[in-house]
């Protein structure tokens, strides 16, 4: 980068004026406080970083629904795009794949629970991509992810919106 | 020589009155602020509830000062001036609970090591952080209790009101608590799961501690006890000076005082005055507060005393 800067003939570092030091600082804290210029939120574990940086990441898929394959698809397929990262997924059970997440083992889930699922309190449930009804009650196709992972809930959650709009008529 | 409201605290009252009824009003738009933005923030759950609880010392206030001057009757035959006496301590349970709940629910958050997720939100179709929103309603939350907390302390000190003064300890509370969750929900956005939590352990003891420190002070007032300072449980300069006075006027006997709300009842046991005595001109200390020594007693000594 600083050769690059050197090679456009760009003097490098210049004196600044105390006025123009405070509009950079002032500049800086905007910034930092509008979290357009800085990724902000972040990760407490780093998920969002360590994703992009090793160009992969990987997903539970519960078992059992062969119906909702497709749209599973799409959404790792998006949130892939959107990471810059290539998925790695495995299926087992909704309470295996839970605790997996939970423990930071796997970095996202997509499976179908119930709308006031117990789970809640152990990972993070995005927007839902599919809802269908049951005898026993509405199922919602949701990706989760483990708690407090701010950054890459926030990439998993604008993608999850994003295929809801795709999808509404 | 029981006596209604004194005319001397009548402005003070009415100022008071009206700083809880904008209190109200305020703390309400802060509650419905804090409870739209909440989500499933644990930390701002917690927030809101003490949001709720900040109403009460207001609420107990206003009924209080409505009910202590009604006359007595059959089932009250001493009227109902401890009106004051049970607000405050309803007041100070309040008060306690907050820092109480503010301490376990930080500590139970760093002890589980629970990390709060705090997800967008989609408002005209962009994506925003949630937590952006929960500190615009945060730095809403610390502006009125600053203000009116700051307006209260100097009313409740000249009307010696102890409700008063809890409230705006109240309010010292909501704007700490306000203050702190924006700390840690910017903690949380900058990756610092336990910021949240250890910014509240720390503001949970000081309200943890006027809480505690009213609840004994409430408690002394409820058992009879020696009136107390408006900010301590040590017994009150005014009402020290008042005993030392009495002691003067009548030696042997034996001083006892208690806090009704805002005034003192002495009683000299063992002495019977010459003549008729007006309390107000005993009041040792500054003129513009004789109004608080309300009622002045003798007991006669007892035929075995002689």
């Amino acid at each position: 980068m600083a050769a690059g800067w050197q090679g456009r003939g760009t003097r490098w570092p210049h004196r600044r004026s105390p006025s123009e030091m405070k509009s950079r600082a002032l500049l800086v804290a905007l910034c930092l406080l509008a979290g357009g210029c800085t990724d902000f939120p972040k990760d407490p574990d780093g998920t969002l970083d360590r994703i992009r940086s090793e160009r992969r990441f990987t997903v539970g898929i519960v078992a059992g629904q062969a119906k909702m394959a497709a749209l599973e698809r799409a959404y790792v397929a998006r949130v892939a795009a959107a990471a810059g990262a290539r998925p790695e997924v495995a299926t087992a059970s909704a309470e295996e794949l839970i605790g997996r997440l939970a423990a930071g083992k796997i970095d996202l889930l997509v499976g179908e629970f119930g709308a006031s699922s117990p789970w809640s309190r152990h990972v993070s449930f995005l927007p839902p991509l599919h809802e269908r009804t049951t005898p026993s009650g509405n199922l919602l196709l949701v990706p989760a992810a483990a708690n407090g992972e701010n950054a890459w809930i926030g990439l998993l959650y604008r993608e999850a919106k994003a295929l809801q709009a795709e999808k509404a008529p | 020589m029981m006596r209604g409201i004194p005319p001397e605290i009548e402005p003070d009252l009415r100022k008071a009155i009206s700083l809880e009824w904008w209190t109200l009003f305020w703390m309400t738009t802060v509650v419905v602020a804090m409870g739209l933005t909440a989500g499933s923030s644990q930390a701002m759950r917690t927030a809101w509830i003490e949001d709720v609880l900040s109403l009460v010392p207001a609420i107990v206030f206003l009924i209080a000062l409505k009910i202590e001057h009604w006359p007595p009757t059959r089932f009250f035959p001493f009227g109902l001036k401890r009106a004051n006496s049970i607000a405050f301590i309803i007041s100070a349970v309040a008060l306690a609970a907050v820092g109480a709940t503010l301490l376990f629910e930080s500590a139970m958050t760093l002890l589980r090591a629970e990390h709060a997720t705090i997800p967008p939100v989609t408002i005209e179709g962009e994506h925003i952080w949630s937590g952006w929103l929960m500190v615009a309603a945060l730095a809403y939350s610390v502006v009125p209790p600053v203000i009116l907390g700051r307006m209260k302390l100097p009313i409740a000190r000249r009307l010696q009101d102890k409700v008063l003064h809890t409230d705006a300890m109240m309010q010292k509370a909501d704007w700490m608590t306000g203050l702190a969750g924006i700390g840690g929900v910017l903690g949380l956005g900058f990756g610092l799961w336990w910021a949240d939590a250890a910014a509240a352990i720390l503001i949970s003891f000081s309200i943890l501690h006027d809480g505690i420190n009213a609840l004994r002070v409430a408690t002394a007032e409820l058992a009879d006890g020696a009136p107390r300072a408006l900010d301590s449980a040590e017994v009150a300069e005014d009402a020290q000076a008042l005993a030392a006075r009495l002691h003067d006027l009548y030696p042997g006997a034996e001083i006892r005082m208690r806090e009704m709300g805002r005034f003192i009842h002495a009683q000299v046991v063992g002495a019977v005055p010459a003549e008729s005595v007006d309390p107000e001109s005993l009041w040792p200390g500054p003129p513009e507060r004789r109004w608080r020594l309300a009622q002045l007693s003798f007991v006669p000594p007892s035929s075995s005393d002689a």
